[in-house]
């Protein structure tokens, strides 16, 4: 061993047998991988005293109980480790017969997927295969549970299809509007929304999303009683299952109007095709493969035998492609707005992207091929070319057309061209204001709270992995020696770090800790120690407990 | 002087005349200085940090005169240059990082003891020949009052003028317990716990008049000495309304009355709240006492002091005007006028006056006395036709071993009252005090116009915390901190003084200038540490029985070669 060791380890263990296990397990696997180190034993009390006496470089605290993947031996081994880090680690706990897993946010089961599991009362059902991964804290409130997240939060979950969200913007946002942003494991934005209340947001996946991750661009503001960021939280997130049209073939006699106009302007041709179109819309104008229907489509109006919605402009929709290329099929008519008179009909993708544009004169029947891939989703906004004015009295709405059909159907001449969009369709289902006007609740603290700005939240759920370089323990004069709880001297130890200068960098899988199964929860931290962190953020200093004799006693 | 002087002076400052003729008062302070650190031979040096010079002004040290003769003091200037200024958080709207430029100063001091002070500050001699006399301890904080004087200071440049006017023109004293006058005695103010003309006025211990929905009140320190001086016509029974304080938990307080040689004359327990009495001797008209409390001393939870008592009235027994003729001892104990009056309860005689009413007359007295049991152990009759007369019962008392001795002090419980709920008040009791093991209420008036400790208790507790915030309470934070690794607190008491010259508004803390000092801050978007807040961080240190220190190792800006001259 060199003079002079790359780490120091302190367990601290209670029992010989566990403490011997230890030593002999970690100085094999240091042997096997080259990595330069001492290890030392210390009862609870006596971590301090180890400390001043550990030579290594850096200097980990852990358990005599906790065994550690071959990867992060060899990671130690590789000396990459930096003076201006505070190197945090999740904590595997293994059960008799599950494992949990105790992270930032709190504590979490573990599927056999290594997914956290839901708890009983959650956002999503526990068979929804819906998974909360890292960012979201566990569920809270009652009756309505919902989960906070922090400025990013990772949803995973198998399959495409939608996926429906109901959330409203926390403390952590700031003043409404806020954007939430959703991007794909890749990283890749496929989804923004401006949030000004409580939303229903949905999304469509696609079958090889695998999830996705939602994440707050301008969170990361403090709370007064609370260290956690609070940005946004989630009161439910399920899969929505696709319309299913009620279909009812409609009597002849019941498309007569409709017919008789579209015959009035010499639409012989078309009648068949109109036919067919209006033939399967039952109660409604919206068929098969019409995911969604949303904003710009004026209610649902009936006059006579007929139905229709009256469209001003942008009215969106959302297609899904099955296997095989879709036509989007429409039964169109200019409206008052227009004096009907013909115009333009406009399909575009949310992002602008024109695919496809069509005459409309009298009825028109319409069958435009989608240029998706199979499989896919498109969120589709419907345009005139041209905008009129409201010109029926009494009504202020701007009629420029009315659908009394739209469904996809399979195509008989796809698309050569494929679209590849590279956002995901996301739809505002609805939004109304929110349960709680934060930025008035925390009004009183307002100058405290701008002068702290986005602090970090860190990993002090337990903290059985701290690894500091020697001078950061030395100069933070190790933990503070009082005779409060452990769990509330070492998160401030962690908060003193950070404010130190050491980053928090939390280590991840294969990087990987075990020890068994404890089901007493960390003790949160009491009001006096939120409040000393908050002021460590505030002033952005460290807060040292200890005076020059540490350790020595 | 010497490479390791004896006490080093650290204070910051900068050429842009904040508070008005600024090298005015610094001149005084260096005169007054050096002069006596030369008439006392005491080995020192005076460490200026000149923090962000102003751009086109000379410098301190040329702006300043120099005594010819050679002293035991060495001055040295530091500069923090602008640039290092400019890294700090609101450099713009904060032209002088006050602690952290002391603590600059303190990391380069090279004297065994270091004193933080600032550039206006003017020393009694009493005080530099303590200092002189090297009686300094490591392990202990040296505080010390803080006596604000006039600014006028007088012409001529002789430092015994200067000292001269310093003693006849103090305008107010930070004591430990609040703010006294020049003579160092709490404020005359209307509606106090004293009456203007009741002969009574507080001395120190005694903090500010508060007031209560109902009651004008003043908290006691462990010891508060008030003077006395019994007008013509009051019984020689001071009556009290005084009530245990939150601090002392459920516990009673024991009440001492100290008279000047140090013995307790009176003494009794306190539950709650009551109605006192202290029988003086009748012939003790005018002297000082001491009202020392004795109470379990618990912190309470938003107030940084110890409150084991608070006095809600103090007056002199009236005595009523027929008693005041030159026949009937000048005595009374009713404040009402009843027909039969007690005058004393000493304990071996009891004096009552019976007098009967205008138009009637006493035919008879007759006199029982039973014993405990009920027996008649006394019977006598008299017959009479006479006034007023003064019955005096003689008791003899005598003790196993028949050596008590008997005194004229006597503190009795008259009445007691209704005691306030202190859980539900602001006056609470921390939730933790129970296991609380040390809590003082330290001196932080004015701390940093003087705090002293040993170079080497500086350096274990790295100095001031270094907030860029507005440097309101650091230095506060920093004497409990002291205090909580372990330190004593001791303030050095009369005629040890500091002066410190009166100002302009909103230059340090003045009572006058708070309001324009607060709102110069919120124009500028500053904060500092709230009161509320320094008291939770001394709650926390009390919690952890340990010092909260907010620097690390490079205090003080130890990484940095900050250039230095020397006078």
């Amino acid at each position: 061993m060199l003079d002079r060791p790359y780490i120091s380890v302190i367990a601290v263990g209670r029992s010989n047998a566990a403490n011997l296990a230890f030593t002999t397990h970690w100085n094999a696997s240091a042997q096997q991988y080259g990595l330069s180190s001492e290890v030392l034993i210390a009862p609870p009390p006596g971590r301090n005293a180890a400390m001043r006496q550990a030579r290594g470089e850096f200097v980990l605290c852990t358990r005599a109980d906790a065994e550690f993947s071959s990867e992060l031996i060899q990671f130690l081994a590789t000396r990459q480790l930096r003076e201006d880090r505070l190197y945090r680690l999740d904590c595997h706990m293994q059960g008799p017969d599950f494992t949990a897993l105790r992270t930032r946010e709190g504590t979490f089961r573990l599927t056999a997927e290594g997914l956290r599991e839901n708890a009983a009362r959650d956002i999503a059902p526990g068979n929804s295969g819906i998974h909360f991964g890292e960012g979201w804290f566990p569920p809270e409130g009652a009756p309505e549970a919902f989960r906070w997240m922090e400025n990013r939060a990772e949803i995973l979950l198998q399959g495409g299809g939608a996926v429906e969200l109901e959330v409203e913007p926390g403390p952590g946002a700031g003043p409404l509007a806020q954007t939430l942003r959703v991007l794909d494991r890749r990283g890749v934005t496929v989804a923004e929304f401006a949030l000004r209340g409580r939303a229903v947001l949905r999304l469509w996946l696609p079958a090889d999303a695998g999830g996705f991750r939602l994440e707050t661009p301008d969170g990361g503001r403090a709370l007064a009683g609370d260290l956690r960021i609070l940005n946004l939280r989630c009161l439910r997130c399920e899969r929505v299952s696709p319309p299913t049209p009620a279909v009812e073939p409609r009597s002849l006699e019941s498309m007569q109007p409709t017919l008789l106009r579209l015959l009035s302007k010499g639409g012989w041709l078309q009648l068949p095709a109109t036919m067919s179109l209006l033939n399967p819309t039952g109660s409604g104008v919206f068929g098969p493969g019409i995911e969604y229907w949303g904003e710009g489509w004026h209610r649902l109006e009936q006059s006579g035998s007929e139905q229709f919605h009256w469209v001003d402009r942008d009215a969106e929709l959302v297609v899904r492609i099955p296997a095989e290329p879709q036509d989007l099929c429409l039964l169109v008519e200019p409206g008052p707005s227009l004096h009907g008179q013909p115009f333009e009909l406009v399909v575009r993708l949310a992002g602008g992207t024109e695919i496809a544009r069509a005459k409309i004169n009298g009825v028109t029947p319409l069958r435009l091929p989608l240029p998706f891939a199979p499989g896919s989703a498109a969120r589709l906004l419907l345009s005139p070319d041209r905008v009129g004015d409201p010109l029926l009295p009494g009504d202020r709405r701007v009629l420029n057309f009315r659908v009394f059909a739209c469904a996809c159907r399979t195509s008989a001449r796809p698309s050569a061209e494929i679209v590849h969009a590279a956002a995901w369709p996301a739809v505002r289902v609805r939004e109304t204001p929110a349960a709680i006007d934060w930025v008035e609740r925390l009004a009183p603290a307002q100058a405290q709270l701008q002068e702290i700005g986005k602090p970090a939240f860190l990993h002090v759920n337990g903290c059985d992995f701290i690894l500091l370089s020697r001078r950061r323990w030395l100069e933070l004069r190790g933990f503070p020696e009082t005779g409060d709880l452990p769990e509330f001297m070492e998160a401030l130890l962690c908060y003193a770090a950070h404010f130190a200068g050491a980053e928090e960098e939390v280590l991840r899988l294969p990087l990987r800790m075990t020890r068994p199964w404890d089901e007493n929860e960390p003790t949160p931290l009491d009001d006096e120690l939120i409040w000393m962190i908050t002021q460590m953020r505030r002033l952005r200093s460290p807060v040292i407990v200890n005076g020059e004799g540490w350790g020595r006693e | 002087m010497s490479n390791t002087p004896y006490l080093s002076l650290v204070l910051a400052a900068r050429n842009d005349d904040h508070g008005g003729n600024m090298l005015g008062r610094m001149q005084a302070f260096v005169d007054s200085w050096m002069f006596q650190a030369a008439r006392y031979n005491l080995d020192s040096e005076i460490v200026v940090v000149e923090w962000n010079p102003p751009p086109g002004r000379p410098r301190l040290k040329d702006e300043l005169r120099w005594p010819a003769h050679p002293s035991p003091c060495d001055v040295r200037f530091i500069e923090v240059p602008r640039e290092v200024h400019d890294r700090f958080e609101h450099s713009d709207v904060i032209p002088l990082h006050q602690m952290i430029a002391k603590n600059v100063g303190i990391r380069r001091a090279r004297g065994e003891f270091v004193m933080v002070t600032n550039l206006d500050i003017i020393c009694s001699p009493a005080l530099m020949q303590f200092l002189a006399g090297r009686k300094l301890e490591r392990g202990v904080m040296y505080r010390l009052d803080r006596t604000d004087i006039a600014n006028n200071l007088p012409d001529g440049g002789k430092v015994d003028d200067l000292i001269e006017f310093c003693e006849r023109n103090m305008l107010r004293v930070f004591a430990r317990e609040g703010m006294l006058d020049g003579e160092s005695l709490p404020p005359e103010i209307d509606h106090d716990i004293f009456a203007k003309e009741s002969g009574l006025r507080p001395g120190a211990g005694w903090h500010d008049i508060e007031h209560s929905d109902y009651d004008a009140y003043r908290w006691t320190e462990a010891e508060a000495e008030f003077g006395f001086e019994r007008p013509r016509g009051a019984a020689p029974r001071l009556v009290m309304d005084l009530e245990a304080g939150p601090s002392a938990g459920e516990a009673p307080v024991t009440l001492e009355f100290i008279d000047p040689s140090g013995t307790v004359v009176a003494a009794s327990p306190l539950t709650g709240r009551a109605v006192m009495r202290l029988h003086f001797p009748p012939e003790l008209t005018s002297g000082r006492l001491v009202l020392r409390v004795r109470g379990r001393g618990l912190p309470l939870i938003r107030d940084p002091r110890i409150l084991n008592l608070r006095v809600l009235g103090m007056e002199w027994e009236p005595a009523p005007d027929w008693m005041q003729s030159a026949a009937v001892p000048a005595e009374s104990n009713g404040p009402a006028e009843p027909e039969v009056r007690v005058l004393s309860t000493g304990a071996r005689q009891i004096q009552f006056v019976v007098r009967p009413a205008p138009g009637e007359s006493l035919r008879k007295i007759e006199v029982a006395v039973h014993d405990a049991a009920g027996n008649a152990i006394l019977q006598a009759a008299e017959h009479t036709q006479s006034g007023g007369h003064l019955i005096t019962l003689n008791l003899d008392f005598e003790g196993n071993d028949g050596a008590r001795t008997t005194s004229p002090w006597l503190l009795e419980t008259v009445r007691a009252m209704p005691a306030s709920d202190w859980p539900a008040s602001y006056h609470s009791l921390n939730p933790r005090a129970q296991a609380i093991p040390r809590a003082a209420y330290l001196h932080t008036h004015a701390c940093g116009d003087f705090t002293l400790l040993s170079r080497d208790d500086w350096f274990a507790l790295r100095a001031y915390a270094e907030f860029t915030i507005w440097p309101m309470h650091v230095d506060a934070l920093f004497c409990y901190s002291a205090f909580h690794a372990g330190l004593r607190e001791e303030v050095l008491r009369d005629p040890l003084r500091i002066y410190h010259i009166e100002h302009g508004a909103a230059a340090g803390w003045t009572p006058e200038g708070e309001h324009t000092r607060l709102a110069r801050l919120q124009s500028k978007g500053l904060s500092e540490l709230q009161f509320s807040e320094v008291t939770q961080w001394i709650n926390l240190m009390r919690r952890f029985n340990a010092p909260l220190i907010f620097t690390l190792e490079q205090w003080g800006l130890a990484d940095l070669d900050l250039p230095e001259t020397r006078v």
